[in-house]
């Protein structure tokens, strides 16, 4: 087999590095724009600036940093955009303070990944199935109110308490150095 | 004064967040999540461990991961499990908590040592020492290390035909900013600062940029919009220091070293470089001042609104100065700033060019947009023989066509001035109102002949300028009396001695303007009317009058202009 191209080891290498950090750099996202829609939107952009300007990136630094500094320029962007639809925006002023707080709260995906998957093995199991209906099945909150005959507030309340619990699960777990017994 | 997380504000805002991560909130709501996150570190750090869960769960189904649950095997267990979510539907509001371990007894801390007297040992020393040197070559390595991404203050958001001396490889759209010197000899650029500012650079221009919040303009122009969180952000200019309370503001650097200042929206505070050189001055709104090449004078001086840059396109081809906009340029193939004229549009096929001769011709009877520009949204021939006329491609109509017969004598509308053409036995000329020519170096102006209709997206305008307001539109119509010469003619070929057309101005298909059956001999009619935001389609028309014919309908829109 030829080997690699230069350009083909260079591609493999910043699909390897988004690959690794995608998940940090859409989190840091979400928590700017706290919302799902705009954060997938955001992360197009993102990914695609990076990879335009990955000349730019000085191999030993920090890729994830580099990507929240992209991240943290399109989302003014993007804000500035979504005032002139005069759609609702949080301020400038939060948003960096959001930009230092979200740069703080990175943690490593995967480590994160295995506490939560322990967390929502200890939740009840009707619990289990909220989540598994919202987040694996992908129902709407009025899909799940619709099929149970339920209002829909009835079961955002549950949702909201379940993530109450696992924010607390996890972070007990994460300060203890392992998984919760 | 941020508000405390106690477990009902912490309850609101997991609900307002949850809320949002797949729906939009209100505005309303949004000033209230604002208000509990806003300069509150506990309440900023629970957000971010909600956005984590709400990440995690969905990330974990795309890593395909699962959580091990007993999956109900027969109906009846289907079943059981929608009975359990309808009880937690009914309980959920006094379901347990999860239980959480409590935390390993802690080790009881050693008692303290009696202090002692401490001799310097070798050991301690050579430690000492090999620390130091340690914390200095940290410290060489930090000095001389390349800079890490979040040392940058800005990127470059735009430019056109930049050229920069100090990076002969240029700066592209996109490159980050690090503090330093910067020679921008041809074309313009935009910094996005990282506070939020924009800075415009128009060559020649000379700066140090020392921080996101503030830059030393050594020679040549700049323009700042500052965001309400850049606010404070300053331009050092050799006698002065311009601090930013809330503005959009020029500053320009001379040669001989005065510096001036132009406020164009808000405030900045105008203080001497050198303390107490002269005291400070607050320049605001439509206001300009001078500091003198000493540094030691202020002086006020005319307004200029036009004077510095305050928006660039590399999309559009625009470089703004606070110009109104100018539908004749538009009309011509250009943005709306310039003077370009002698073209066209083609009435049938939207593509730009000029006729040269005209001929009878039954228009199409449909809307034509035009892909040519983007601030056209299309063109016309009214007919009322088809019915109400489409006059944008969203498909607003307008009922009220007097007269239009889908018959046009000349194929495009034309920017300057018209070529009547052979049809009448005319040759191509200045259009003339009341006698008056109308230069179209002066006053541009957008030539129709009867049953034409052009429809401009104001839309596409406000994108291409953003933060810009349209505010009004303004123009003086009419038809040309250049016809007096021809009368006999126009006797012979419409049966009275002058044309009659119909004039229109229509926005969103709804009349803002109209002159029935004026004719040449009539006084020029002046237009004007606001704006809204809400406002797309702007539309210029012309019909035949009551004479049913297009010959000699010269009609002339002079200055169109839509004012900022």
């Amino acid at each position: 087999m030829a080997p690699d191209t230069q350009d083909d080891v260079r591609v493999q290498e910043f699909v390897r590095l988004l690959t690794a950090h995608q998940s940090q750099i859409y989190t840091f996202i979400l928590g700017l724009v706290a919302n799902h829609g705009d954060a997938d939107d955001l992360m197009q952009e993102t990914s695609a600036w990076m990879w335009k300007h990955f000349d730019e990136f000085r191999p030993g630094t920090s890729f994830l940093k580099w990507g929240m500094v992209i991240a943290h320029y399109r989302t003014l962007e993007h804000r500035r955009l979504k005032q002139r639809n005069s759609r609702p925006v949080f301020s400038e002023r939060l948003i960096a303070q959001l930009q230092t707080r979200g740069a703080e709260e990175a943690v490593s995906a995967n480590e994160y990944m295995d506490k939560l998957q322990n967390c929502i093995s200890k939740l009840k199991t009707r619990d289990q199935q909220v989540v598994k209906l919202r987040y694996w099945d992908d129902l709407s909150v009025a899909d799940i109110s619709g099929r149970i005959q339920k209002t829909p507030r009835a079961i955002f309340y549950a949702l909201s308490r379940i993530h109450d619990q696992l924010v607390k699960c996890v972070q007990q777990a994460w300060s203890m150095g392992g998984n919760p017994s | 004064m941020s508000i405390s997380m106690n477990d009902a504000n912490k309850k609101q805002l997991r609900d307002l967040v949850l809320k949002n991560l797949d729906d939009s909130l209100s505005e309303e709501e949004i000033i209230v999540l604002e208000a509990l996150l806003l300069d509150n570190e506990e309440a900023q750090s629970y957000y971010f461990q909600l956005i984590k869960v709400s990440q995690g769960l969905h990330h974990i189904r795309e890593l395909g991961r699962d959580f091990s649950i007993d999956e109900p095997q027969t109906t009846e267990a289907k079943e059981d499990i929608w009975q359990a979510l309808v009880e937690l539907a009914r309980e959920e509001e006094t379901a347990e908590a999860l239980p959480i371990c409590q935390p390993e007894e802690s080790v009881p801390e050693p008692a303290p040592t009696p202090a002692k007297t401490r001799k310097l040992s070798r050991f301690w020393l050579t430690t000492s020492i090999t620390s130091m040197a340690a914390l200095v070559l940290i410290m060489i390595a930090v000095y001389v290390a390349p800079p890490s991404p979040y040392d940058s203050v800005a990127y470059v958001k735009d430019s056109i035909n930049a050229r920069w001396e100090t990076r002969p490889q240029g700066l592209e759209n996109g490159a980050l900013i690090y503090p330093g010197e910067f020679r921008l000899q041809e074309g313009y650029a935009k910094f996005l600062m990282d506070n939020g500012a924009e800075v415009i650079l128009e060559a020649p221009i000379a700066l140090n940029i020392r921080s996101a919040q503030e830059v030393n303009l050594k020679q040549g122009k700049l323009f700042a919009y500052v965001p309400p969180a850049a606010h404070g952000f300053t331009v050092l200019a050799h006698g002065s220091r311009i601090v930013d309370l809330g503005t959009e503001f020029g500053v320009e650097t001379q040669r001989n070293q005065s510096s001036s200042v132009t406020v164009i929206n808000g405030e900045v505070d105008l203080r001497a470089a050198t303390p107490g050189a002269f005291p400070s001055v607050r320049v605001t709104t439509a206001q300009a001042r001078k500091v003198t090449a000493t540094g030691q004078k202020v002086q006020t001086i005319p307004f200029a609104e036009h004077k510095h840059v305050r928006h660039i396109s590399s999309d559009m081809k625009i470089v703004w100065r606070g110009e109104n906009i100018n539908l004749a340029d538009i009309v011509a193939g250009g943005n709306g700033l310039g003077g370009q004229t002698n073209q066209g549009i083609n009435i049938f096929d939207g593509t730009l060019g000029m006729s040269l001769s005209s001929t009878k011709r039954k228009g199409a009877s449909q809307y034509v947009v035009v892909a040519d520009h983007p601030f056209v949204d299309g063109v016309f021939v009214p007919d009322i023989g088809y019915g109400p006329v489409i006059v944008s491609s969203d498909g607003h109509v307008f009922p009220h066509c007097a007269n239009a017969s889908g018959y046009v004598t000349s194929l495009h509308i034309h920017s300057g001035w018209s070529f009547p053409g052979s049809m009448e036995g005319v040759g191509p000329h200045h259009l003339h109102l009341q006698g008056q020519p109308q230069n179209w170096s002066e006053l541009p102006c957008i030539s129709m002949g009867s049953n034409q209709g052009i429809t401009f997206d104001l839309d596409v305008i406000r994108r291409a300028l953003p933060g810009v307001t349209l505010s009004s539109f303004t123009s003086h119509c009419g038809l040309s009396d250049t016809v007096k010469p021809y009368r006999s003619r126009i006797i012979e070929t419409l049966g009275t001695p002058v044309p009659v057309a119909n004039l229109y101005v229509i926005v969103d298909g709804q009349e803002r303007f109209s002159r029935l059956h004026m004719t040449p001999m009539d006084d020029p009619a002046s237009v004007r009317f606001k704006l809204t935001e809400d406002d797309r389609y702007l539309t210029l028309m012309v019909t035949g009058g009551r004479d049913r014919n297009t010959l000699y309908d010269w009609a002339v829109f002079v200055n169109p202009t839509l004012e900022l």
